[in-house]
């Protein structure tokens, strides 16, 4: 299944999709899908919708390779198309909701470091999936992507401090959900 | 709280960053398949545009041979049969690019006059249509016996459609003398069909796609082209009509004698 690479380096890779090249968009594809599929994944729980995206990412990907100017990392400027692509999938099945929840504010746990070193992969994919649509999506982007509050803003349509406040919140549904998961080590600060 | 917060957000990346989920098979297939249609269409279009002009060449093509050569076509027949219906065909010319061919006789009376000058000046009595035919092929031995009393037939009921058939006979047995052939002769071959039409109207192209637009000027010339075969098919038929009932009619008279 898997093949044995033609292209040996990236530079090579990138010039067989830029002809056309099916070997070498295969490549690509084996190389980044996966990856590409995990980043869709905690933006859009639905497993389909999310490997349409990963698909859609790739069209994107092979249709503007041009543009990449090889500054900075090849993988980095394919991610943030990934991450254009989820945004745009949002926006695309309903209006993204930001809702803020008095509840979510208040009620703060925090979870031992230990706690958090302990969690599994798995356990943070469903954390980060069971999050509200807004939440999820601000904090992927800050936390995970590393996008500031001015991009996101600027991404979302909205203002930086609503990104900030969202964020606050994702931060605090996630302590409380991981808080709860240890239920004998709770320390309240 | 804001080391906490850091803490929270660097477990997450640092897990989650290179994270990898395993799309399902057909996802490879899926994106094959995009990537094929997306590279596909703009080989095919030019093939495509390229195979909607050749019926509309062709098309053209034949509108324009069969309108330059029907009226050549027509004219030696009724030229050896001294005989001139001048039956015009005259399809209104209308804005509208479906061109209806309608037979009308526009010329309807110079030729009803050129009828009425035939049937006077051929007051000469002949009584045997027999005998006329033998007179006419004596002048126009390519001439088939009973093709000039069915011509004579032609000329009154193109004209007016609808006349007892009696009335015609008795009149096509009026004509049969040597003069009568020349007088009829004098008044010209013509059995034409004349098409007019100011072509299709295009105005400025609805569609800006050229291949949609080749289809539908290609459907445009073939509907054209069939009304046209109507046209002619039906002219064919009534002409058809005409001999049948008069040689039927010729067989009676003969009988009676």
């Amino acid at each position: 299944m898997y093949l044995s690479p033609q292209f040996s380096d990236e530079e090579e890779l990138i010039s067989g999709c830029l002809s056309g090249n099916r070997q070498a968009q295969r490549q690509l594809y084996d190389t980044y899908s996966r990856r590409f599929m995990a980043i869709s994944l905690r933006y859009l729980k639905d497993q389909e919708q999310a490997e349409d995206v990963m698909i859609q990412s790739f069209m994107k990907i092979f249709e503007k390779l041009s543009q990449f100017q090889g500054k900075g990392s090849f993988e980095g400027w394919m991610k943030r198309i990934v991450v254009t692509q989820a945004l745009m999938a949002i926006r695309g099945n309903r209006s993204l909701t930001l809702t803020v929840s008095l509840e979510d504010a208040e009620s703060m746990q925090e979870p031992a470091a230990e706690d958090l070193n302990q969690l599994e992969v798995a356990e943070l994919m469903d954390l980060v999936q069971s999050l509200p649509l807004g939440y999820r999506t601000v904090f992927n982007l800050f936390a995970i992507e590393g996008y500031s509050h001015q991009e996101i803003g600027e991404l979302l349509g909205i203002t930086e401090s609503t990104s900030k406040s969202q964020l606050n919140r994702a931060r605090s549904v996630l302590k409380n959900k991981i808080a709860s998961l240890y239920p004998h080590k709770i320390t309240h600060g | 709280m804001a080391k906490s917060d850091d803490t929270l957000d660097r477990v997450f990346r640092e897990k989650l960053e290179h994270h990898q989920e395993t799309p399902s098979l057909a996802a490879w297939d899926t994106l094959a398949d995009r990537l094929d249609s997306k590279q596909a269409p703009k080989k095919a279009s030019s093939w495509w545009a390229i195979a909607a002009a050749i019926p509309l060449i062709l098309g053209a093509a034949f509108l324009f041979w069969s309108t330059g050569q029907e009226p050549e076509k027509q004219a030696p027949l009724a030229k050896a049969q001294e005989i001139n219906p001048e039956v015009v065909t005259n399809p209104p010319v209308t804005a509208s690019p479906s061109v209806e061919p309608e037979k009308e006789v526009p010329s309807t009376s110079s030729v009803s006059a050129s009828i009425e000058r035939a049937q006077t000046g051929i007051k000469t009595q002949q009584r045997n249509p027999v005998t006329s035919i033998a007179e006419v092929n004596t002048q126009n031995e390519a001439v088939p016996a009973s093709i000039p009393v069915f011509m004579a037939e032609v000329v009154p009921d193109a004209l007016e459609p609808i006349r007892s058939p009696s009335t015609s006979l008795a009149e096509t047995k009026s004509i049969s003398t040597p003069s009568t052939n020349e007088a009829l002769a004098e008044e010209g071959v013509s059995y034409r069909i004349r098409i007019y039409s100011d072509g299709l109207e295009k105005a400025a192209p609805k569609e800006k796609n050229l291949v949609t637009e080749l289809g539908k000027t290609v459907g445009q010339v073939e509907g054209l082209l069939g009304k046209l075969d109507e046209g002619i098919g039906g002219i064919q038929e009534k002409k058809e009509r005409l001999f049948s009932s008069l040689t039927s009619k010729k067989e009676a008279s003969l009988e009676k004698q």
